[in-house]
């Protein structure tokens, strides 16, 4: 019973679904977790471009687009809701509410059939009554992954299908993964982009403003001891100072490198956490 | 990827041991639940698979079985098991009705994994919803000759409904009507019974739904079928009850006191057959000695040793329910010759020798023994051949 076709266009960037099959492959057991993305009303994509006119007369109704970006997860079973399914935010703040840009939930079970359960269904209405008039009105998205392995582990497989919430049933509908190329190009036409740099005044005439702290700070994001009167600087130039340029993408570089070592050590430091947990776990259900 | 649990699996062996925890909620359920539970399949969801932590459960319903998936975590016992059910049920929402309803007296909400009785609860109370889910699913039925028989009878404490899809005809409607009392109780009627889940019969009544354009005054007859749970068949067996018809316009409520009245005073005779049954197998030890083997509890079997001469044979009695109306099947077996197969030599079953109901018990046994003198002799011939045409 999918959906027909220009009502809802479901879709996940490869690498959003890269990174959530390898969650729930990475997890010890079952997981679950919030889904992150976009969901708009968009004019459909014009027609491919023809010489002839007749072809693109009639303009199809607007479609709903539910773009998925990325997840957030705890790698636990159940860690969006109580047994019961009602929905909880997994921070230990319970009046925090999941970011607004939540479009829906995933669950990944190993080795079960790709039917919600009882608490998913459960916890797909109550997520839904927790979001709503929070985001752009869309129906729930909720995507189930069954990983599995071969005996030897030689073979892993991702079964996974995706849902949404219609008529308070979970309907199955279809997923497109948008990878790059020109085969894509329909899903740039829902592309904003959303620059995290700081509006600056581009004007040199303007160069006694005094920046704000919060802009600083937005620019020490991007790049460390790089002045916002530098960037101005840069900004203000016609030419573009190529040195300068140069300094910043440095500076950039060096930002990421630092990031970098500071993710792999946290990483390793989780790794170990996950690992005394997992003892912690087995004591607990008996299985020393 | 859902395994089916159609046949009584036993417990796969290649499966992983279940993780002690869940092992104990399972073990619980199957030693404690009233009614006849199977376990399917178990598996495991760790992604080393060393423990197992989820399964599949066969439980009745409608004189049938469904099979729910139930999914535990082995590595974070704490977390409450979740249920997946069959493809058919997806209108099935227990959590969502509970939700709506501001209900929390579910066993879900106060789970303490450590409490064995953690799953035979949740089975139980998942069981009592879905039947109230499928009632409601007849309920929305457009028949009228349905939703009179729901009306009248659905009160009957114990009645399970559920619609029949197929394909190729029209949906149906079936009624598993338990009868005789709810709480009555074979096992007091047999001394010594061995049963430990409670024994049912019920009607099976399947109503075909009229299409609403092929209009008739009179609508079809239900099938109509008696069913009992296995183990009741050593004491009384429903093959042999004669429905009583039905007639044009009648209905399930006028239809059930008849058929209940007749089927207790069948029960009744059923276990007074018991006792006349004992009663010959006491008659067979002056006549043929002490019987080397004898069912004591249903007494539906007894074997004896006999002599004739130097050839010695054990005489198997197969004692038919409606006895002493039907006379026991007798089977020789030597104690001497053997098959190709290195198998003692039977004769096939023996049940036309001379017999009356009427004769006391200890007639029965001298005119079988005299029956026997000669026919040992047949048996015997019979089993020097089958030795001689071996060699």
């Amino acid at each position: 019973m999918a959906l027909r076709d220009g009502t809802t266009n479901l879709s996940i960037s490869g690498a959003a679904l890269a990174a959530l099959l390898h969650r729930c492959a990475a997890a010890t057991g079952d997981c679950d977790g919030l889904l992150f993305g976009r969901a708009s009303h968009l004019p459909a994509p014009p027609a491919a471009l023809s010489d002839y006119d007749d072809l693109a007369a009639a303009p199809r109704d607007p479609a709903l687009t539910i773009s998925v970006s990325g997840h957030c997860s705890l790698s636990h079973p159940s860690s969006l809701s109580d047994p019961l399914g009602r929905f909880h935010p997994p921070s230990s703040d319970h009046s925090s509410v999941p970011a607004p840009a939540a479009v829906g939930f995933f669950s990944s079970r190993r080795r079960t059939a790709l039917r919600p359960s009882m608490r998913e269904l459960a916890l797909a209405h109550s997520l839904s009554k927790t979001l709503q008039g929070r985001t752009t009105a869309h129906p729930l998205l909720f995507i189930l992954v069954s990983p599995s392995a071969s005996p030897n582990f030689s073979t892993h497989s991702y079964d996974y299908r995706a849902f949404l919430l219609l008529a308070s049933r979970l309907v199955p509908a279809s997923l497109t993964v948008v990878n790059v190329g020109p085969g894509f190009r329909d899903q740039y036409h829902a592309f904003s982009p959303e620059s995290p740099m700081p509006c600056l005044p581009s004007s040199p005439a303007a160069a006694g403003y005094a920046h704000t702290i919060g802009e600083q700070k937005a620019v020490d994001e991007m790049v460390d001891g790089f002045g916002i009167g530098r960037l101005q600087g840069l900004l203000g130039s016609a030419a573009g100072q190529a040195a300068e340029m140069d300094d910043m993408y440095a500076g950039m570089l060096r930002k990421l490198e630092k990031l970098a070592t500071e993710v792999e050590k946290t990483n390793i430091r989780v790794l170990e956490q996950e690992n005394r947990n997992l003892l912690l776990r087995f004591r607990c259900a008996g299985m020393e | 990827m859902s395994p089916s649990a159609d046949a009584a699996a036993p417990v796969s062996t290649s499966a992983p041991p279940l993780a002690p925890l869940i092992a104990a909620q399972l073990s619980y359920l199957l030693s404690h639940s009233k009614l006849p539970i199977r376990v399917g399949q178990i598996w495991s969801g760790c992604r080393n698979g060393r423990h197992s932590d989820r399964f599949t459960l066969s439980i009745p319903f409608c004189l049938d079985y469904v099979h729910w998936d139930f999914v535990y975590n082995a590595l974070s016992p704490k977390v409450a098991p979740d249920v997946v059910f069959g493809p058919d049920d997806e209108g099935f929402q227990p959590l969502v009705d509970y939700a709506e309803a501001g209900n929390d007296a579910s066993c879900l909400a106060r789970w303490d994994y450590r409490d064995p009785r953690g799953l035979v609860a949740l089975v139980h109370e998942l069981r009592e919803l879905y039947i109230e889910y499928h009632k409601k699913q007849v309920a929305k039925v457009d028949d009228a000759r349905v939703t009179f028989e729901l009306s009248t009878v659905l009160s009957k404490e114990g009645i399970e409904v559920c619609m029949v899809p197929s394909a190729d005809r029209p949906d149906e409607v079936k009624f598993a009507v338990p009868l005789l009392d709810v709480d009555f109780d074979f096992n007091k009627l047999v001394p010594g019974c061995p049963w430990r889940l409670p024994q049912k019969i019920h009607l099976q009544v399947i109503f075909p739904i009229s299409r609403s354009s092929s209009y008739s005054s009179v609508p079809s007859a239900p099938r109509l079928k008696l069913t009992s749970t296995s183990d009741l068949k050593s004491l009384f067996s429903v093959e042999d009850v004669k429905l009583p018809p039905w007639s044009n316009g009648m209905c399930l409520a006028e239809y059930l006191p008849a058929l209940e009245e007749s089927l207790n005073l069948l029960v009744v005779e059923a276990s007074a057959s018991i006792g006349a049954r004992r009663r010959f197998i006491e008659a067979l030890a002056p006549t043929f000695g002490r019987p080397i083997e004898a069912d004591p509890i249903f007494c539906r079997r007894a074997t004896v040793l006999s002599i004739s001469g130097v050839f010695t044979f054990l005489v198997h009695f197969a004692i038919p329910l409606q006895f002493p109306k039907q006379q026991p099947v007798l089977t020789l077996q030597s104690s001497q010759h053997c098959n190709a197969d290195g198998i003692p030599i039977t004769s096939p079953p023996i049940n036309d020798y001379p017999w009356s109901p009427r004769w006391d018990q200890a007639e029965m046994v001298e005119r079988i023994y005299d029956f026997l003198t000669d026919e040992c002799q047949n048996f015997k011939k019979f089993c020097s051949d089958t030795v001689t045409q071996q060699k």
